[in-house]
């Protein structure tokens, strides 16, 4: 009788109008918060569904996935996922772009530093330096087929799978026929056309120098994916010295350039996260330098809160928190 | 004799079932119809364990793969004590702010304050 009281309430709301369905799962080591207006409940289980399956493919501990398998396949090609290879495709892409602000084969650096796990330490520099030589991501195949050859180099698609899940939480809300939504991976966010009173959503910027829930600015966004690298996170401290997890490709060592986080925001959730990191790395003289030639969207902010913007942020980044200084 | 007690379904575990299903479905009535006040939802795995008010001083155990203690104090929310890995949750500090959440991710437990008047609806960060 229980049973049936709950089915009847939560089709009591069926009407005309979308019904508003929200859900929270764990997932890629994160929070998967899930706002979505449409007519089936069954959406948000096919998004948590979908966030899980790419999770299988492309994670790096999981033994079945497409990047163990890589990673474990001494200079073999092999055969991958689809998704995979149209995800390392680009991570490489972006390296090129970059210069290698953005590496995807920082496998045995980051195993190295071991964020996130028991083993996380300060590596030695001669240790830094062997696996630094390991991180070529030129190295890395990707022939047709499908089939992907890393040439002993491994593969980390930490910096890259939220945004990729982000375009294909927007291709499935497609193809269900959802109305607006908004979706949160650990801090990437894709946000749906417009609230049903017709607001918009309103993404808060994270203030890298207050809590997890503490914001500096807001922004409007419609139709669009944002993400943010910030030094605050998954970051230890060994010595009394803070060691932030964006590794700089070049050194080995946290990218210090002064900058504790940037936001990126784009059509494509891709974007925002392989942008995000390269920016990031780059420091915001470089950075914001390669976001103008390249027309991204981005928010630089620096250890002494100034801010610099390029793109939509110049007109649509509302501050709310006075002690910044924005610069130009 | 054979002993059969381990079968029964006792009367006690129908109400505490029933009550269970009654205060979800009153949660859920009041967070779909907008809420008032400002209170605090507790969820583990996604699912309502319990709604707090947040003006009234209170401690919350929840206990998943680990233990997370929160305190409701002055309007307030925070962790303080919590045996996950590496204590994220309460690090996190004091949280006040409407749409404000503590999270325990290792633990599948999250503590959001809702209520009328959510500026944002989300943070990236």
């Amino acid at each position: 009788m229980c049973a049936a009281i709950v089915l009847a309430l939560g089709m009591a709301g069926c009407g005309n109008a979308q019904e508003q369905h929200t859900s929270q799962s764990f997932v890629m080591d994160t929070v998967f918060d899930q706002t979505v207006y449409a007519d089936t409940v069954l959406v948000v289980a096919s998004n948590t569904q979908l966030v899980n399956n790419i999770e299988a493919l492309m994670s790096k501990t999981i033994p079945t996935s497409d990047i163990y398998k890589i990673n474990h396949s001494l200079g073999h090609d092999v055969s991958v996922n689809g998704e995979t290879a149209r995800v390392i495709r680009a991570s490489l892409q972006v390296a090129e772009q970059t210069e290698g602000a953005f590496n995807p084969a920082m496998g045995d650096i980051m195993q190295l530093w071991g964020f996130g796990t028991e083993s996380e330490n300060v590596p030695s520099p001669e240790r830094i330096a062997k696996v630094l030589e390991l991180s070529d991501y030129t190295k890395v195949e990707v022939k047709d087929g499908n089939l992907v050859n890393s040439n002993g180099v491994m593969l980390d698609l930490g910096g890259v799978v939220k945004g990729y899940a982000l375009d294909s939480l927007k291709d499935n809300l497609d193809l269900m026929g959802a109305g607006p939504a908004l979706v949160s991976l650990g801090g990437s966010i894709y946000a749906r056309g417009t609230k049903p009173d017709g607001a918009p959503w309103t993404i808060g910027v994270r203030d890298p120098f207050g809590s997890s829930t503490d914001y500096m600015g807001t922004l409007e966004l419609t139709d669009m994916c944002i993400s943010t690298s910030g030094s605050y996170e998954r970051g230890f401290t060994e010595g009394g010295v803070y060691y932030h997890h964006i590794i700089d490709p070049a050194t080995g060592y946290p990218a210090k350039n002064g900058l504790v986080s940037v936001s990126v925001m784009d059509e494509g959730g891709l974007e925002t996260d392989l942008y995000s990191t390269a920016l990031f790395v780059m420091g915001a003289e470089k950075g914001v330098e390669f976001a103008q030639e390249h027309e991204i969207s981005a928010l630089f902010i620096t250890e002494d809160k100034k801010l610099y913007k390029t793109g939509s942020f110049v007109d649509d980044f509302q501050l709310t928190d006075e002690g910044y200084y924005t610069n130009h | 004799m054979k002993n059969s007690d381990e079968h029964i379904i006792k009367i006690s575990d129908i109400v505490y079932t029933a009550a269970i299903l009654i205060a979800a479905l009153v949660i859920f009535a009041l967070v779909a119809g907008g809420g008032k006040g400002q209170t605090v939802v507790f969820k583990l795995d996604g699912e309502v364990l319990a709604e707090l008010p947040l003006d009234k001083d209170a401690t919350y155990e929840v206990q998943g793969a680990y233990t997370n203690v929160f305190a409701i104090e002055g309007s307030t929310l925070r962790v303080t004590e919590t045996n996950c890995p590496h204590q994220e949750c309460q690090k996190t500090g004091a949280v006040s702010a409407m749409g404000a959440s503590i999270v325990c991710a290792p633990n599948h437990v999250s503590a959001t304050i809702t209520g009328e008047g959510v500026e944002i609806d989300a943070i990236t960060g």
